[in-house]
Order: structure tokens, then sequence, then C-alpha cells
């Protein structure tokens, strides 16, 4: 139950922050550099403000600047007359380099992450099952083509696969990172149910939906298929969040999503040089997020898979 | 002295009373078989004995074994020992035989390696296999050969009390009467008591002198089996001794119209021959009846004629005419099949409604889905079972009542022949009987044909006009049921017949 709800939530995040009623102005630079978070700055204040002050020492280096009150002026008037924006000391969860709101960054990262770990997800489930039922359920020179290239696809090593095919598609964005997934993580799901529909195909209840007429198609999918379905949604909660962390490692080479949005990858992709400066904040907050997600779906999914199955009614 | 005294015997799993006060003794080198139908008790009754019980059972009463009270958790592996029904899953399928037998050696006699093997390749010989069988790992051998296996792995130390929870119910019947042999041989020599748990009353003359019938963790009747199966005395064992199926079909009068036609059908799987050439007719409202043991190739020859399988040679006419020829929708209308286990043959997915309307809406039979639900729910009525189990799922099920909603599928297209593939074997006696009379009366009133698939001899007496006799993918006997049980021509028929008597 408590699984349901945070699974809830995080699509409610989801649809929200796609809809654009929270997180819109993630982008914003609201706090100052690397902003702490407020509990934290509160308890520590002293150096903090010793480390602030640091960072502004090296910034001017005790020369007045000749062009400051010119700078001013110009950038009172590109935002409107109303002066340079009071930036926010401390932020709910900090801030990163920009002084953007780690919070905000949050919301809209599991907008992006979320949203490319379900539906690649969901496509690589839809052609893992598609092929193995076919592969499994009619043998033969089927199966032999589709072990064929089920054996092209895993024989590649899978960066070099997954580089490849984004050169190819080029475009860089969610929909390549979603596509890009979805074409190369279907292997796993098509061995197990191809595995599954080979043990199934000659069990007797197949054999008598046979018996009563049943076409090839009806007792695949209608007899067969919700019998598999276990396998198929473990399956898939598993690489939602196996493609939650793929898209990590697509936005940190670069292949993933672009810099005018942001997912969990790309905060992380931040993290290494932010945790040489003791800044662990944003690190912290999308690893939370990310763990919470993976745990709440995993969940989930068990008790789909339980609800879904009469026997233990 | 008595070697197993039981007193008040009490096992419970949570609220669940699985045996109730029970109380038998075992004298020295005496036999008592403990027969019940599943789920009586009596191998709980057994696990109890070897304190073998899981561990959420909570266990009452007394053991003595040999005058010594034993606790119920203590394990007695070398003086008490066990032969399970199932030897295929009984042995591990990773080592040898020999290793195997050698281990029990080795852990409760402290033998070396050297004279365990030594002492292995005794124990096969006297179970009746080769020395040099004693590096071969179980799936080299067969069923009976396992089981004698399984056997020698209980009398390696000599036990006073072996039990033996079932232990030819997987086996062919011509095996089933070696392994019974050999059993009692080993029992003479060696001068052991033994619990013989059965739910065949057939098997317990041969085996026991006293018996215990139990039934929902009771004992309802317990005496010297001479006495018990003449006269019972509890209502329950002489319902059990009725519903043994026994008899011979009343010869049919008159010919009947041939419907189906088999000539030379036979079947291979790559360079195996599972079929050789199988002819025969089956007339309409008629029952053939096909026995064979394991292996024979008597189901696939069920499927070949269903046509869930391809033949790959000979010809199979259906009212004259090529079956080939029928469209396939129409061939499976007329002619179905029962399968053996109920439990796999229902779909677990599928309600009970939609497992009986599924073949309705595929042959358009019915006007819509009310009117289908209202035939489905005649059907279930018809097999003896109300109309609320149209909204419930097989597992809410017992066995019996599954192979009645399995048997209301194969009725629902309305079909002329009916293929029953050991459709009663799976069950307990009594409910074999009841299906057996729902086959009969069915057959009446839609004067349907039955190919008639078992490896019971004595159903099959009861049920079939004309019988076939299977072995290795070959009919080597064919004729009327009096005239083959009778008298038998191939000496197969004749092995099958006397091991079965």
């Amino acid at each position: 139950m408590g699984s349901l709800a945070v699974v809830v939530l995080l699509l409610a995040v989801m649809v929200l922050s796609a809809a654009g009623v929270i997180a819109r102005n993630w982008s914003e630079e609201v706090g100052v550099s690397y902003a702490p978070p407020k509990w934290f700055a509160s308890t520590t204040q002293d150096t903090q403000t010793q480390e602030e002050q640091a960072v502004r020492k090296l910034d001017d280096y005790g020369i007045p600047d000749p062009i400051g009150p010119e700078l001013a002026e110009i950038n009172a008037r590109l935002t409107g007359g109303g002066g340079p924006q009071a930036r926010a000391s401390t932020l709910p969860l900090g801030g990163d380099k920009w002084g953007r709101d780690v919070l905000r960054k949050v919301l809209k990262g599991t907008e992006v992450s979320l949203f490319v770990g379900i539906t690649a997800a969901c496509l690589t489930a839809l052609l893992g099952t598609l092929f193995g039922a076919l592969a499994g359920y009619f043998g033969g020179w089927v199966d032999d083509a589709f072990n064929w290239i089920y054996s092209v696809f895993t024989s590649i090593p899978y960066l070099l696969l997954v580089l490849a095919i984004a050169a190819v598609l080029g475009h860089k964005g969610i929909a390549t990172v979603i596509l890009i997934l979805g074409f190369t993580g279907w292997t796993g799901i098509f061995r197990l149910v191809r595995a599954e529909y080979l043990k199934h195909k000659v069990r007797e209840y197949v054999l008598a939906a046979d018996a009563v007429g049943a076409s090839d198609m009806r007792r695949m999918f209608v007899h067969i298929l919700p019998n598999v379905s276990h396998v198929v949604l473990v399956q898939l909660s598993l690489h939602v969040v196996l493609f939650i962390k793929s898209e990590v490692i697509l936005s940190f080479l670069g292949f993933g999503v672009g810099v005018e949005t942001v997912s969990w990858g790309s905060m992380l992709a931040e993290a290494p040089s932010e945790l040489i400066l003791g800044m662990w904040w944003q690190i912290a907050a999308a690893t939370a997020a990310m763990a919470l997600a993976v745990t709440a779906f995993s969940l989930f999914t068990d008790a789909v898979r339980d609800a879904l199955d009469p026997r233990l009614q | 002295m008595s070697v197993l005294a039981v007193r008040d015997l009490e096992v419970k799993f949570g609220g669940f009373e699985a045996v109730k006060r029970i109380s038998f003794e075992i004298p020295e080198q005496g036999t008592l078989a403990l027969v019940g139908e599943s789920g009586s008790g009596k191998s709980i009754t057994a696990l109890s004995i070897v304190g073998l019980l899981p561990g959420n059972a909570t266990v009452g009463g007394e053991i003595s074994f040999l005058g010594r009270r034993i606790k119920p958790s203590e394990v007695r592996g070398a003086q008490i020992s066990m032969v399970f029904q199932e030897p295929m899953s009984s042995l591990n399928p990773v080592f040898s035989v020999g290793f195997q037998i050698g281990e029990v050696l080795r852990e409760h006699r402290g033998l070396s390696r050297r004279e365990a093997r030594a002492r292995t390749a005794d124990l096969l010989e006297e179970v009746g296999l080769a020395r040099e069988r004693i590096d071969a790992y179980p799936f080299q051998l067969s069923g009976g050969q396992q089981q004698r296996v399984m056997i020698a792995m209980a009398i390696a130390c000599e036990p006073k009390l072996l039990i033996a929870d079932e232990p030819t119910s997987a086996l062919d019947v011509t095996v089933q009467r070696q392994i019974l042999e050999l059993i009692a041989a080993l029992q003479a020599r060696r001068r052991m008591a033994m619990l013989f748990i059965t739910h065949d009353l057939g098997l317990v003359g041969r085996v026991a002198e006293r018996v215990a019938v139990m039934r929902a963790g009771e004992i309802r009747e317990q005496g010297p089996v001479a006495e018990v199966l003449a006269a019972p005395r509890d209502s329950y064992t002489r319902m059990l001794l009725d519903s043994r199926p026994r008899g011979i079909r009343e010869p049919a009068k008159g010919d009947t119209e041939v419907i189906v036609e088999a000539r030379g059908l036979a079947k291979r799987f790559d360079d195996f021959e599972a079929v050789k050439g199988a002819s025969f007719s089956l007339a309409r409202g008629r029952t053939l009846g096909l026995v064979g043991e394991s292996g024979s190739g008597k189901t696939t020859l069920g499927l070949l004629l269903a046509r869930l399988q391809r033949a790959s040679g000979g010809e199979l006419r259906f009212h004259g005419r090529d079956a080939a020829a029928l469209p396939p929708l129409e061939f499976k209308r007329r002619m179905q099949i029962v399968f053996q286990n109920p439990y796999a043959s229902l779909n677990p997915r599928f309600s009970v409604g939609a497992t009986l309307t599924e073949p309705l809406r595929i042959h358009a039979i019915g006007g819509g889905e009310a009117e289908r639900r209202e035939i489905a729910a005649g059907l279930l009525v018809k097999v003896g079972l109300t109309r609320e189990a149209l909204f419930k799922y097989p597992h809410e099920f017992s066995g019996g009542q599954r192979q009645r909603i399995a048997i209301a599928r194969a009725l629902a297209l309305g079909p002329e022949v009916l293929i029953c593939d050991e459709a009663v074997s799976a069950l307990d006696v009594s409910i074999q009987a009841q299906l057996l009379n729902l086959l009969r009366s069915l057959q009446d009133e839609y004067s349907m044909s039955y190919l008639f698939i078992s490896h019971d001899l004595a159903v099959v007496k009861a049920m079939a006009d004309e019988v076939m006799v299977m072995k290795d993918g070959e009919i080597v006997e064919q004729g009327t049921t009096a005239e083959l049980y009778a008298n038998p021509k191939h000496p197969y028929t004749r092995r099958l017949l006397s091991a079965a008597a």
C-alpha cells in the first residue's frame, strides 16, 4: 500500500511537472551559487559564511571594477528596471552552481527520468514480449530468425550499440533516449518470455484451447500471456529502474537529454566537481529521489503481480 | 513387543487438524497398510514417525519405537527408513546412484569410501540391479529401476522399520508387481516391520496382514486384512470397496454406423516412432478402450485422433471422408478431448464461465453473451455442479470438480466423439466412480463415441466395448472386451492382465 502511494505520488509529480503546474521555472537562478539547504545552513552558519567570503575574495582580485556601474545599469535595463533580483542565501534543498533551486530541479528531473524510464521500459516489454511470444510459440524458422537477431544484438558491446544508435538517430533529446533504450533493451525480456512460451505451449490447458478451436493468436495472447505476465511485469519494473540508470549514463556521456532540460542523470553528472568542493546536497537529493522511485516501483510491481493472480486472492 | 506403537497421535497445522488422535501398532516383522484417499493424513502420519514434519506443525500424542518413546523432532534415518512415491524427484539427478547409496553408509555407518562402494554393489544386487549400475545416473534408469535404488538406499542401514509411502503408485502395473515382490522378499529376509501407505485397496491384500483405513485425519476402521476386506464394518470402507471399478461392460447389441476410422496412423518424432501404424474404427455410441503402460504412445495416438498433432503417416477418416479435408473448426466441434490432469487442463486465469463460453463464442453458438452464459450454466448442472461455479476460478475446486468442468467444456460443442485421455486416473477412487458414472450416462444421453485411454485395466474393462493394447507404439492386440480379458492372445497382454490381477 505504501509503495502504491509513493508510485502515485511520483506519477502525480510527473504529470503536474509536465503540465507546468510545478517546477516550471526550475531554470531560474533564484539563489546564490551553491546556496546551502536551509536547515543545514543554520547549523553551520560560520563555516558557510567564511567559505562564501573566500569565494567573493577570489572573485574581485581586490581591484575596483572599471565598468561596474555601467554593467549594473545595463543589467537593470534588461531585467525591466527592477534592479538585480535579490538572491536567496539559502534554499530548501540547496542550490547548484548557478544558484538554481535543487528542489525544483529534482521535481523537474522526476518528470524527465520517470518518463524516460517508464516509456522505454514499456517499449522494451512490448518488443520483448511480442518477439518472445512469436519465437517461443511457433518455434521452427520463426524461432531461428528471432534467435539470430537476438544473438546479433547481444554480441555487440552494450555501450557501443547505444552510441551507434545514438549517432544514427543524430537528434539529441528525450525521444532519442527512449528509442535507444527501447531498441537495445528488449533482449532480456525476449529470452525469458520465449522460454515461458516454450513451456506453456505444450501445457494441457493450451491443448484444450486448441481442441475447442481457439486460433493461434487467441492461444498466444488470451490464454498464455496472462499466465506468463508475471514475468513481463517483474521485468518491466526492473527495466524502469535499469533505464533510469541508463539515462544517467547516457546524459553523463553527452548522448542523453540536452542542457535545456534536467534529469536525475544530468544532476548526478554535475556531482563530481561539486563533491570536491563539499557541496553534497544536489547528489543527495537526486540519489534520494532515485532510491525512493526504484524501491517503490519494485514493491509496486510485486503487488501488481500478486493482485493479478487469481490463485492468491 | 511391537516395533512401532503410535498412541493418540495428533498433528495440527495452525487451526487445521491433519491427524486426529490416531493409534496403531506394528508387530515385529509385521506389515500394516494405511489406506486413504488424498488429504486423509496418511503421509503426514508417516512423516511424524520419521520426524520430518514441517516446522509449523504441532504434534501431540506418543510414538514408541522398540519400546522407547521418541520425540517428534528426532530424525531417525538409521533405524526407520522411508521409500517415497516419486523415485525421480527423490533421487538427486547430478550424483550417481552409487554415490547416493554410499552416502547413507558413510554418514550412518562411518564406512570409508572403498567399503561403502563394495557394500553398495552388494545392495544393488540384492534389489535386483546389476552391480555395474553403481556408476549410473538416475536419468539412465527406468522408473522401476530408480525405485529399486531408493529401496537399496532405504535398507542400507538395516532398519527395523520400513515406511513405504505409495512406493508403486507412479509405476506401471507390470513394474509395480515386481517392486511389490521385491519389497516382500526383502522384508522376509531382513526381518523388517513395514508401514505400507497406499490409496489402492487392491494392493492391501497382497502386502499386509493388518489394514487401517484413514479418512480426514481419523482411522475409521482397523483390523486383519481379510476381515476388513470381506466384511467392512465402517460405511466409508464399504464405500471405498464399492467404488473400485469392477465387472465388465454389457456387450452392446446391434451394429451402429462407423464414425471414425484410422488406417495405419503413425507419428514419428525425429528418429523416434511414437505410434507405428495404428488401425481401428469407432462406432456411434460405443467405447473403444486403449490400454498401455507409460511411454507406449497411447496419449500421442489420442492427440493424433483429435488432430492436435499432425500424423506423419496413415489416414484418418471421419464419416467415411478424409478428416483432413474437413474444415478444422468443424472437425473440432465434433471431436473433443478430456485430459488427464484436471489441475493443468483448465486455464487458471479464466473463470469457469469464461472457460465454458469460449468454445461457444469461437463456434458462434448461442445468440449473445447472455444466452451463452445460460448454456454454460446448463452444462454445469449437467455434470453435477451448480451455476454459481460460473463466477469462480479453477483453483477453488477440487480435482474431481475440475474434471467435471473439463468434461462440461468438451460437451459444450455437442461432439460426436469424446477422447478421454486418462480422464479419471488422477482422481481418488470414490471420485473416480462418480465420474465414470457421469461419463456413462452422458454417453447414453448423447450417444457419443468414446476413445477411453487408460493404464488401469479394471477401469477399461468396466467402460469399453472393445479394447486395444498398445506397447512401444504398436497395437499388439485388439478385440471385444469380454474376449480379450478372458482369452488374451499376445504375451504382453497376458503379462499385463496377470500383473493387475
